[in-house]
């Protein structure tokens, strides 16, 4: 039996950036245990979009942090962090004076959102129908990175150190000692000892939960996403989000594909079912071609679903919970890829030093025990 | 270039309409597509690739390999080997990955619609047109989806006499039988035709369908029987994607059906049935075939096929394969070579032919995405050509509202497809009480049929095969 000093069940992009702080920070003796293969859960479904406009003080100081550590990893690991801004439409003087104070709020913080004109916004994306625009707001420091690309970096660079990455690897029990504590942690391919275990596990974490007697407050919802067949790149450089289509987002990957969605509907059922649906390519294909025309000539290649995981509060659970040495970094409800970083970084210190200057506080998942729910951060892009 | 003094096919002067090709005016005639069109007037080059800005020409000829994507009255990615030229069209070449067009009208409200059929089939070649019949006969409503502008798949483009016995249709030319079949598809008053008709998915709701780039059609079958058919399969060898290389479909299609000579002398690579049908047909249309290269050390198609291609002097060589093809924007020539029986080339038997076509009959996969996304059950079965869903003998799949005909369940030929779509298609009526009462008794002699055209050692690798992905 081997003995690790941290034991992280994830090899999404939570789990892997949490491995790789440990390892800054001088914990080497970590293991990652990813079930599938890294990026194959949440990670690699995703939307690509990392944005700092949110509408809460700790979430804005995450992201904040989260975008100089993106651009930080992508020299180091090898990937590229594109920061080619969010760009939020306006369609009316109501939508448009809510996101004028969010904006004084990120700009108090350091976060450089501006409000534009719709002409403006059409600078940005030529495609765009701005005619029934009253403005948009753009944080030009918001950006996008290839998931595919983060997690092969990360894999690539803990070949180097002492990180143990193993895909295939299905943990099967957590033993808890006697007196609460963590002993050991069993996959299908032996065993190991740890007092630390951290459960990123996205859509997956209420069964590592459950491992350890925990009922942990996080349900899966399907999310789609579609790809288009590959048009001219740079064409639509912003991530551009339309509360009034169905919270729909869409940008370009850089080999030219459209890729994006739209919010999931009210009436869907947590569930681990991830079949796409015909329901969704309609929504998505009306909310896309309001947004913008030309769209109607884009074939969809490819449409797949993946998880939101998502807690009572529409926050990410951050911490350690209930059994000493657990760590819970899940539940964050659709924009845990792009925080993933802050996570990692914040989660990195509660192990080794027990403190962290990220509002991490804010995300304790005792909060929802003692029925501190959060106000919702905007689940989209 | 057009072919003339076909000694099987005439192509009967039709009306002449003129499109605009990179500004300039050219004719096609009503009925062709943009690719023959172009192809008829010397432009090979359609397109550059996305990535690394490589010539791209006509390949399949049937919509599945995107080799000839141009951008028609400002729509991107236009596949224009199944577009139908039209009066003051407007094509244009991509040079790499289009332009989203900056402006645009928006989508109309009316442009999808939710619609209940008896029968879905999908694809219109040998299988899909049995199989609705056989269902339309029995009384259901068939609705038979294409891609193509036109009904009859690969069998309209046949031009030799079948084999075996007469209730068989031996004797009979595959154009004949694919032109009675879409004669009688047509006249049928239970079957809708939908033609320029994408199936893009088999959802939990219903299959989706985009017609023409227009319209979006939720459709809702009792029963659903894909005969999407097969793609060509390619090798690897430098210059592969040159225009000027074709799969020997593509090439059959070009010549065929819209009478356009795909250039004056050409290689075949591959001498199975399909690579010595081409290389023939390829001579009736008055092309000099230089050889046929056969990787394998036996000829693998009939000895009648080869037979007839050997008397017009053209050497089969086997143990030969293709080195490189030779050019800079098309085919100029091809270098082939001998490999002994290490599969090492013997470096002085290398040679250059200098020929504007190579053709691959290289093998082909059958087309299977769609009973995938259905969720029917696929096993990987070299010979069969790739992935082939697990299928009953009345040709259902692990999905019992799903049924499988023709190439899509394993790559033979069009006789078993339309045997195969006969049995789908009626058991299909049996399945949704519409029968007639005479569907299994066609089921039975079909079932006889095939077991007879599969008889003899020729097939017993083939046999095998089908009995290893046979439930039931």
């Amino acid at each position: 039996m081997k003995s690790r000093d941290v034991i992280i069940i994830g090899g999404g992009s939570t789990g892997l950036s949490i491995a790789y702080y440990l390892s800054k920070f001088g914990v080497d003796d970590v293991s990652v245990l990813e079930m599938n293969y890294v990026g194959s859960g949440s990670t690699g479904r995703c939307g690509t979009g990392i944005r700092a406009q949110f509408a809460d003080e700790a979430t804005i100081k995450m992201m904040k942090h989260a975008e100089g550590e993106w651009r930080e990893l992508a020299e180091e690991i090898g990937f590229e962090f594109r920061q080619t801004g969010y760009l939020y439409l306006h369609h009316t003087e109501e939508e448009l004076n809510q996101y004028r104070q969010i904006k004084e709020l990120q700009n108090s913080l350091g976060v450089p959102t501006e409000i534009l004109t719709p002409t403006e916004a059409r600078e940005l994306c030529e495609p765009l129908d701005v005619s029934k625009l009253t403005g948009a707001s753009y944080n030009p420091e918001d950006g996008k990175a290839h998931p595919f690309e983060v997690v092969t970096g990360f894999k690539k660079y803990f070949q180097e150190g002492n990180v143990e990455l193993r895909e295939n690897v299905k943990v099967v029990e957590v033993e808890l000692r006697k007196e609460g504590r963590l002993k050991k942690v069993e996959t299908a391919d032996g065993t190991y000892e740890t007092e630390v275990l951290v459960n990123a596990a996205g859509g997956w974490a209420p069964a590592v939960g459950e491992m350890m007697g925990l009922d942990l407050p996080v349900e899966p919802y399907r999310h789609q996403a579609i790809i288009t067949e590959p048009f001219k790149p740079g064409t639509i450089e912003p991530m551009v989000i339309s509360m009034k289509h169905e919270s729909a987002y869409l940008t370009q990957t850089e080999r030219g594909g459209i890729i994006g969605g739209v919010g999931t509907p009210e009436d869907e059922r947590p569930t681990y079912d991830t079949t796409e649906t015909l329901d969704f390519e309609e929504r998505v294909s009306r909310a896309f071609t309001a947004i913008i025309p030309s769209l109607k000539y884009a074939r969809i290649l490819r449409h797949w679903a993946g998880y939101y995981a998502t807690s009572p509060d529409g926050n990410p659970l951050l911490g350690e919970y209930k059994v000493p040495g657990h760590y819970l970094a899940a539940g964050y409800s659709g924009h845990g890829y792009m925080m993933a970083p802050s996570v990692g970084e914040g989660i990195a210190e509660l192990i080794t030093s027990g403190e962290t200057e990220l509002p991490l506080d804010y995300y304790d998942p005792e909060r929802i025990d003692r029925g501190e729910l959060r106000d919702a951060a905007v689940q989209m892009g | 270039m057009r072919v003339k003094d076909h000694p099987v096919l005439s192509f009967p002067e039709r009306e002449e309409i003129t499109f605009t090709y990179q500004g300039k005016e050219v004719t096609a005639r009503q009925g062709e597509t943009i690719a023959a069109a172009l192809h008829n007037h010397g432009v090979l080059e359609l397109s550059k690739s996305g990535d690394k800005l490589r010539p791209r020409g006509l390949f399949c000829s049937i919509g599945k390999c995107s080799s000839c994507l141009m951008t028609v009255d400002g729509v991107p990615n236009v596949r224009t080997c199944i577009t139908l030229a039209q009066e003051g069209m407007v094509v244009e070449k991509q040079e790499g990955f289009p332009d989203l067009p900056r402006e645009a009208e928006p989508l109309e409200p009316s442009s999808t619609e939710t619609r209940e059929t008896d029968v879905l089939v999908i694809g219109g070649g040998p299988a899909g047109l049995k199989a609705s019949l056989t269902a339309a006969d029995a009384g259901g409503d068939v609705t038979l989806v294409d891609e193509n502008p036109f009904l009859g798949g690969q069998l309209i483009k046949q031009t030799h006499k079948f084999f075996g016995s007469s209730d068989l249709d031996a004797g009979t030319r595959g154009i004949a039988i694919g032109d009675d079949l879409v004669g009688a598809v047509k006249a049928h008053e239970n079957i809708e035709e939908m033609t320029g008709t994408s199936a893009v998915g088999v959802y939990k709701e219903a299959v989706g369908l985009y017609k023409n780039m227009e319209k979006f059609v939720k459709l809702n079958p009792g029963k659903l029987i894909v005969a999407t058919g097969a793609t060509e399969k390619m090798i690897p060898f430098p210059n592969n994607d040159l225009p000027g290389v074709y799969g020997a479909g593509g090439i059959q299609t070009l010549m065929n059906v819209h009478g356009v000579k795909p250039g004056k002398s050409a290689v075949i690579v591959g001498a199975g049935n399909v690579g010595l049908i081409v290389t023939y047909q390829l001579l009736q249309a008055g092309v000099d075939v230089q050889a046929v290269v056969e990787v394998a050390p036996e000829i693998g198609g009939y000895f009648v096929h080869a037979a007839k291609i050997r008397r017009f002097g053209v050497p089969i060589l086997t143990c030969h394969t293709v080195l490189e093809v030779v050019g800079e924007e098309r085919v100029e020539g091809v270098r082939i070579g001998e490999i002994d029986e290490n599969s090492e080339l013997l470096q002085e038997s290398t040679q250059y032919l200098d020929v504007g076509i190579v053709g691959l009959s290289v093998g082909l996969s059958p087309s299977y995405k769609l009973l995938a996304h259905a969720g029917c059950e696929l096993q990987l079965n070299p010979v069969l050509g790739g992935y082939v869903p697990i299928r009953d003998q009345r040709m259902r799949t692990t999905r019992d509202d799903v049924y499988v005909a023709g190439d899509a369940s394993g790559i033979e030929e069009a006789t078993s497809a339309m045997l195969e779509g006969t049995i789908a298609g009626a058991d299909a009526a049996i399945e949704l009480g519409v029968g007639g009462g005479r569907e299994e008794e066609k089921i039975d002699d079909c079932l006889n049929k095939l077991k007879d055209l599969r008889a003899g050692p020729y097939y017993r690798e083939l046999r095998k095969s089908i009995q290893g992905v046979e439930i039931g």
